[in-house]
């Protein structure tokens, strides 16, 4: 069965014209005035003057009654009724902001989310739903043809991610559409989305206090404190449920807390007054406990006061372990460490030429994003190449970095002699070297305590909580904290619904048009010149003397 | 009070042909007056035989049957029927109400100088008399017919009894309304052996009125004025309180013989006096 639905419900407002008119005839005859000859027969009636009244009771009268049918046709053709076609069919994609500045408004999005996606199910008669965040990474909420199945999954949705470009998730959705249904982007603040995608945005500037960084240096913590609203604001803050003060911060002030773990605790928690936008509104920390690594040095190398350098740049060392070894390669006695390890090519006689030719680096996580285009390297001995060996870096035919895998562990080659390039002095290389460090320490079994971030990645490939708190995972332990200043600023929040007009288009779209208009019209017509021509019946001039201005204004009009 | 000169020679001049058409009803009637064209109440000289008698002293010989003597030796006379004019007293109510509205106006004066032209085109020896409550006026006949004058005659208060000529034709043009009893100005009507109509022109507003809401009346004659709200029930008893009204003068003039015709504003007036007057014998149709 076709269901009925109007392309302008606003046009019901012309209703409005219903008591207007039934006001005019109230007014009509309120000041009629009527020279008589018959006087004492009315008074032998009605021997009480009545007084009159400003309202008189309402006339039955076929021009009242044509009036009000002329207004109800002219509202009911003014809503543009349609009929919805019982094969349309549409997709409509919410795509909701992961950010975290939206958990402020998420019941408001949530309620907005339900009002529209009612009125977009009047679109088609039949709509399939699809729930998903803007973070890609994310799983969709939901997918389906049950709306209140839809908006039951909306309490999966926790908004607590960085800030982020939506647009992959938006085109990715579009294409799911195709044209035949909406993709509504829901966040706290209007901004471009991609042609054919629309934004509901339930946001509004909102006052904030939060704490927005910490910096800890062994025993010592230090905070830092923002108002990113547009009033000045008194906060209290505590430690692990202790009041400590008060602040007061200016609008867009920041102030400095700082403090000292105390002795055997490893464990504290910030707090501010609560405000709309909780995340920023506690910070947890822990003592950090680097993951500390040992670095020997093979001794009476030629390389003895670069790698002295280069082993004083690596923190959290550990003096007596042997987690990396910083070796030379000796062409006469060819053999390499096991385990970890960085060897280094020690050319015994004098070097070469230059070498010639392109240098390329291989896509691998130690050299991946480094510019290697200002390393000189003389020709020199070198370490053969293994098919297994990973190559960094090459310089035509000729591999300078490579990683070979052994038994206990890796081994950097760098295949030139230092001493014979420049490469000590370029960043490119400094960095590898780090790398290369930093991935085995990212490999020793002992477990790290740091603070992090929400949602940042840690060393062991794993990533902190998207929410503040504490965390155990199996190598790292810790305490995420939200330090997302962008996503605590709300000046820029705002609302805007995209969604009305396009419920417009797609009922447009899916329906067809009232097979009667004409015949309404003709009706309207009709009805409008009947009445005209029983106001015409009176008596012009009588009734122009006697009607109210409002009744001979409507009267012209029609 | 009436209109301007022109207008009055205008509907004069109008009537005179609808006088052609339509008269006042004097054919079947005895009438007393001077030598005229009607059947009198006495015998006179007309061609018209009337009956015979025996002859008495003083009779004029002229009118012996000199055959009815050869036959019977008894002097007979042949008496004739009398013929006479008619008299006519013409009564105009000229209150306010009588013009209240256009239409009735109109037809108050059409009715005026229809009895005129009828009156005179019949011979008959026409009074015209304007009436204003209690006060009476003669308005010369042929002023009247020139429209002149009527601003400026001599009122008297007469009460319902006007100076009436014995046997005369009573038409009174009034629309009866006011609030007193009817009897003593039908009686005054028909009194001294007189033959009384009575012509009522109305408006249509006054017998059916559109009357409904608020409404402020003013009184046409005194200037009261009056706001009533009238309902759709008040209205119904004002219609049957005018029915009730007119009902009452119509008995009133059954009870003293006078005929009473109630002429309305619609449509023409020959045809008004066809559907309105004439049933009752108020008019009737010229030779």
């Amino acid at each position: 069965m076709k269901s009925l639905l109007f392309s302008n419900p606003a046009g019901f407002w012309a209703l409005l014209g219903i008591p207007a008119v039934l006001l005019i005839h109230f007014l009509q005859r309120e000041s009629r005035r009527v020279r008589a000859s018959t006087l004492f027969l009315l008074e032998q009636l009605a021997p009480e003057s009545a007084q009159g009244r400003r309202f008189e009771r309402l006339r039955n009268s076929a021009t009242l009654w044509l009036q009000l049918l002329a207004v109800a046709l002219f509202a009911w053709l003014l809503a543009g009724p349609r009929w919805l076609r019982p094969d349309s069919a549409q997709r409509v994609v919410f795509v909701l902001d992961s950010s975290a500045s939206v958990s402020a408004f998420a019941d408001e999005a949530r309620k907005a989310v339900a009002e529209k996606s009612a009125a977009l199910a009047t679109a088609a008669a039949r709509t399939e739903w699809t729930l998903v965040e803007s973070l890609p990474a994310r799983k969709t909420l939901f997918s389906g043809t049950d709306r209140a199945a839809m908006l039951a999954a909306l309490d999966h949705w926790h908004p607590d991610g960085p800030a982020h470009d939506p647009e992959p998730a938006l085109r990715a959705t579009l294409g799911l559409v195709r044209g035949r249904g909406a993709v509504v982007f829901v966040t706290d603040h209007g901004g471009p989305v991609p042609a054919g995608a629309v934004v509901l945005a339930v946001g509004s500037p909102i006052e904030n206090v939060g704490f927005t960084g910490l910096q800890t240096d062994g025993d010592t913590w230090r905070v830092l404190v923002r108002n990113s609203g547009q009033l000045a604001v008194r906060r209290t803050w505590k430690i692990n449920g202790r009041e400590q003060g008060t602040l007061e911060l200016a609008p867009g002030g920041m102030c400095e807390l700082r403090g000292i773990f105390p002795p055997g605790t490893d464990r504290l928690t910030l707090e501010l007054d609560a405000d709309r936008f909780a995340l920023d509104d506690s910070l947890p920390m822990v003592r950090p406990q680097p993951k500390r690594i040992g670095i020997i040095r093979d001794p009476g190398t030629s390389f003895d006061a670069f790698f002295e350098k280069f082993t004083g740049t690596v923190a959290d060392r550990l003096p007596d372990r042997r987690d990396i070894v910083l070796a030379r390669y000796d062409p006469f006695l060819p053999k390499l460490p096991e385990g970890n390890a960085v060897v280094v090519v020690e050319q015994p006689l004098e070097p070469g030429k230059l070498l010639a030719g392109s240098i390329v680096a291989e896509n691998h996580p130690l050299v991946a994003g480094l510019n290697w285009q200002q390393l000189l390297v003389n020709e020199s001995f070198s370490i053969a190449p293994r098919d297994s060996d990973d190559r960094l870096v090459s310089q035509g035919d000729r591999p300078l970095l490579l990683l070979r895998h052994n038994a206990k562990g890796r081994a950097l080659l760098v295949n030139f002699d230092l001493r014979h390039s420049n490469a000590a002095q370029i960043p490119a290389f400094l960095l590898t070297l780090h790398r290369f460090v930093e991935s085995v320490r990212a490999g020793l079994p002992d477990i790290e305590v740091l603070n992090a971030e929400t949602g940042q990645s840690l060393a062991d490939g794993s990533r902190a909580p998207d929410a503040p708190g504490f965390f155990d995972l199996p190598a790292v332990r810790g305490a995420a904290h939200f330090a997302d200043g962008r996503e605590a600023d709300f000046s820029n929040a705002s609302s805007a619904d995209g969604v009305t007009g396009t419920v417009a288009a797609l009922q447009l779209q899916n329906s067809e048009q009232d097979f009667f208009s004409p015949l309404w019209t003709l009706l309207l017509l009709a009805t409008c010149a009947a009445s005209w021509a029983a106001v015409r019946e009176r008596k012009a001039t009588k009734f122009m003397q006697n009607s109210a201005p409002l009744s001979c204004i409507f009267h012209t009009l029609i | 009070m009436l209109p301007d000169r022109e207008t009055l020679r205008g509907i004069a001049a109008r009537m005179q042909g609808a006088a052609g058409r339509m008269r006042l009803p004097f054919r079947g009637r005895i009438w007393r007056g001077p030598d005229g064209s009607w059947q009198g109440a006495g015998s006179g000289s007309s061609i018209d035989f009337q009956d015979h008698r025996a002859y008495l002293p003083g009779d004029d010989p002229r009118h012996i049957d000199w055959a009815a003597y050869a036959r019977s030796g008894h002097y007979t006379m042949k008496l004739y029927r009398e013929e006479v004019s008619p008299a006519v007293e013409l009564v105009l109510d000229v209150s306010a109400s009588m013009f209240v509205a256009p239409g009735k106006a109109a037809r108050v004066l059409e009715l005026f100088y229809f009895s005129l032209e009828s009156a005179r085109q019949s011979g008959a020896s026409v009074r015209c008399h304007l009436l204003r409550g209690e006060e009476s006026a003669r308005w010369p006949v042929e002023a009247a017919l020139g429209g002149d004058g009527w601003d400026a005659l001599p009122w008297r208060k007469t009460g319902p009894v006007l100076p009436w000529r014995q046997g005369s034709l009573r038409v009174l043009i009034s629309d009866l309304l006011f609030p007193g009893a009817p009897g003593p100005w039908l009686a005054g009507l028909a009194a001294s052996r007189g033959t009384g109509i009575v012509f009522s022109p109305f408006a249509d507003a006054e017998a059916d009125p559109d009357w409904a809401g608020n409404i402020e009346f003013s009184d046409c004659e005194s200037g009261r004025t009056r706001v009533q709200v009238v309902s759709p029930a008040l209205l119904e008893r004002y219609r049957t309180a005018w029915r009730r009204h007119f009902a009452l003068w119509e008995d009133e003039c059954r009870r003293h013989r006078v005929v009473l015709a109630q002429v309305g504003e619609e449509p023409d007036f020959l045809e008004s006096l066809q559907r309105q007057a004439l049933p009752r014998g108020a008019v009737e149709m010229a030779a």
